[in-house]
């Protein structure tokens, strides 16, 4: 899964320079940690970690706790009209929201590593836990409250999750197979719940205070989508520029939640949509045009997002004329249709029929042409008499065919492309019958099952003929193989 | 649709244009089903055939003059003209001159005017109807 992933995101993290003096810092907190430390296994970041700090550092960080702190003075501060001249770069305030995006970004990033943490520890206890609740901050907050108990009755999970997953919970934990944690692991895993949750509220102080100074930092986004979806927007993105370098349709699946199936079926889910649920313009479209609103929003909001990236428009009337934009379209899509006009009728004869042409044609019509003895006997020879079939000028005439000057010394039938394809359906069939036959044979074959059977079944299978019998001479048979040089 | 729309003697000059024609004589005063019938018929049409062929609605007790050029004495009559020549169709009545009866389907007479132009465009003068109406008094 992600674990592995994450665990060298960390890794990163742990490297970069700004971090450089954090690395004695922690050094200094895992010799302190009273929980013993498995010595192999610290000095490689494995899967099987005992300890939560050793993968878990983000709460230590000194950066953490700065920009922390800077967020709460501001929070505290309220709303400050900034000075719009300032070029934003050189704005702490701005400096502050870029830093505020990457570690909204990071936390995210821990809250994950922190939630396989809990996820491993607590799979002896209530493995099923795991795929019935998804979202690791709920995932969280269930483990806490749950704790050690096998009765799920008497634990009240009202108000963590919907009342289905509650049922399904509590149905399911009365038939695991898992066995109550030992002590200690039972205390650092609800630390860990603790540690999750925690930077669960830190990460909305900071998605507040970058709500709050949404106006001042992308006036155009949050036109469109409303300025608390525009701060999570550029939470998830990681930054301004980041949103605005992603591609629309990954703008519209930000924030997109997995849905928990819990045995229900996904003909019912709805299309994948993510932050942009929330705003105004989706919600008060119908229905039925959602995800085309949808699709509308995430684009337009993406252009004003690049917009402001590059402080295009620090107004934000680049933003309102989007706005419109996306309103004129949906009242365009509710516009019942134009009224079905009657046609008339065309002119017979008008439109010349679609004759078509080509190789196949060409051999089809072969078929039907005349042959050289019909062309023959149409002519006839000035002043000489044709002969007839019926003698004296009765019956058919037989015009040059056979006479002295016709020219052609001999007159063949020539292989006529329509009799020969007759002649190989009249074979296939079996029309005529052979010699051998005896005169009170018929083509009824009697069977037991259906009784009289007007096909012979086996003469079908006779047309494939036994393995010794020659398809090469066989007038009936086509080509075997066709290689292609 | 009862009125007259234009006058007989007109017939030359609108024909010209190449599309066939047909008049549809209505005796006045007596509006019976029959010719009704056929009215609705002919107005629901009228739009979809335009292109090929134009409508003209008279009456008979108002222009009298062709009554026995024509033989125009039932209810409603249905002729053919195509420039200005009476086109002829065998609709397997007897009478291969006029429609006389109250057609219903709106198809079926479609059918026939397109038959009745195509076979005038070719120079006939008796086209054969797609439908037999021997039978028409057997409901």
């Amino acid at each position: 899964m992600a674990t592995l992933a994450d665990s060298f995101l960390a890794d990163l993290d742990e490297l970069s320079d700004n971090e450089a003096d954090v690395l004695e810092e922690e050094n200094n907190d895992v010799a302190n940690m009273e929980e013993d430390i498995d010595g192999d296994l610290a000095d490689i970041e494995t899967l099987n970690y005992d300890d939560l700090d050793s993968v878990s550092k983000l709460q230590k960080s000194q950066r953490y706790i700065d920009i922390m702190q800077k967020v709460e003075d501001a929070l505290e501060k309220g709303s400050d009209i900034s000075n719009q001249g300032l070029v934003l770069e050189d704005d702490p305030e701005y400096q502050l929201i870029v830093d505020c995006n990457g570690l909204s970004v990071d936390i995210e990033n821990e809250i994950v590593i922190i939630h396989n943490f809990i996820r491993d520890k607590y799979r002896l206890k209530f493995p099923e836990l795991e795929s019935l609740v998804h979202h690791p901050i709920d995932y969280a907050r269930v483990v806490k409250k749950i704790g050690n108990e096998m009765d799920l009755t008497l634990v009240d999970l009202e108000g963590l999750l919907p009342s289905a997953i509650i049922m399904v919970v509590s149905v399911t934990a009365s038939t695991t197979s898992g066995k109550p944690l030992p002590e200690d692991v039972l205390q650092k895993t609800i630390d860990a719940c603790d540690r999750a949750l925690a930077l669960d509220t830190a990460k909305k102080n900071v998605l507040d205070f970058v709500e709050s100074r949404m106006g001042y930092i992308a006036p155009n986004l949050s036109t469109i989508v409303g300025s608390a979806v525009a701060a999570k927007l550029m939470g998830t993105a990681g930054g301004l520029s980041a949103l605005a370098k992603m591609p629309a349709c990954n703008v519209q699946l930000l924030g997109a939640k997995k849905k928990t199936l819990a045995g229900f079926s996904t003909v019912t889910s709805q299309f994948r949509v993510g932050y942009i649920e929330q705003t105004e313009i989706f919600q008060t479209t119908p229905p039925a045009l959602r995800s085309r609103a949808c699709r509308l929003l995430a684009s337009k909001a993406t252009l004003a997002a690049r917009i402001d990236s590059t402080r295009g428009d620090p107004l934000g009337n680049a933003g309102k004329t989007l706005k419109e934009e996306i309103h004129k379209k949906i009242e365009k899509w509710q516009e019942p249709p134009p009224a079905k006009q009657p046609k008339p009728l065309p002119v017979p004869d008008s439109e010349p029929k679609k004759k078509r042409g080509g190789r196949r044609l060409r051999k089809m019509k072969e078929r039907y042409a005349i042959t050289d003895m019909r062309k023959l006997a149409n002519r006839m020879q000035f002043g000489v008499p044709e002969e007839s079939s019926l003698g004296d000028g009765l019956g058919e005439g037989y015009g040059m065919l056979g006479q002295a000057g016709s020219g052609k010394l001999r007159v063949s039938i020539g292989q006529s492309k329509l009799a020969a394809k007759v002649a190989k359906k009249f074979k296939e069939k079996n029309y005529g019958s052979s010699g051998a036959t005896s005169g009170l044979t018929s083509s009824l074959a009697f069977t037991p099952v259906q009784g009289i059977e007007l096909t012979n079944p086996q003469a079908h299978a006779h047309q494939l003929g036994s393995g010794t019998q020659s398809t090469y001479f066989s007038e009936t048979g086509t080509f075997s193989k066709i290689k292609r040089t | 649709m009862i009125g007259t729309k234009l006058a007989c003697r007109d017939r030359k000059g609108t024909s010209r244009k190449g599309k066939s024609c047909f008049i549809k004589s209505v005796m006045h005063g007596e509006c019976n089903g029959c010719s009704l019938q056929m009215d609705e018929v002919l107005a629901s049409v009228a739009e979809k055939i335009k292109n090929f062929a134009v409508i003209y609605v008279v009456d008979i007790t108002e222009v009298p003059e062709f009554n026995t050029m024509y033989e125009l004495y039932d209810p409603s009559t249905v002729m053919f003209f195509f420039r200005n020549k009476h086109i002829m169709i065998d609709l397997g009545t007897g009478n291969n001159n006029k429609i006389n009866w109250a057609l219903k389907d709106k198809q079926d007479f479609i059918d026939i005017v397109e038959t009745v132009y195509r076979g005038a465009r070719k120079g006939r003068g008796l086209v054969i109807a797609p439908k037999d109406y021997s039978t028409k008094y057997r409901y």
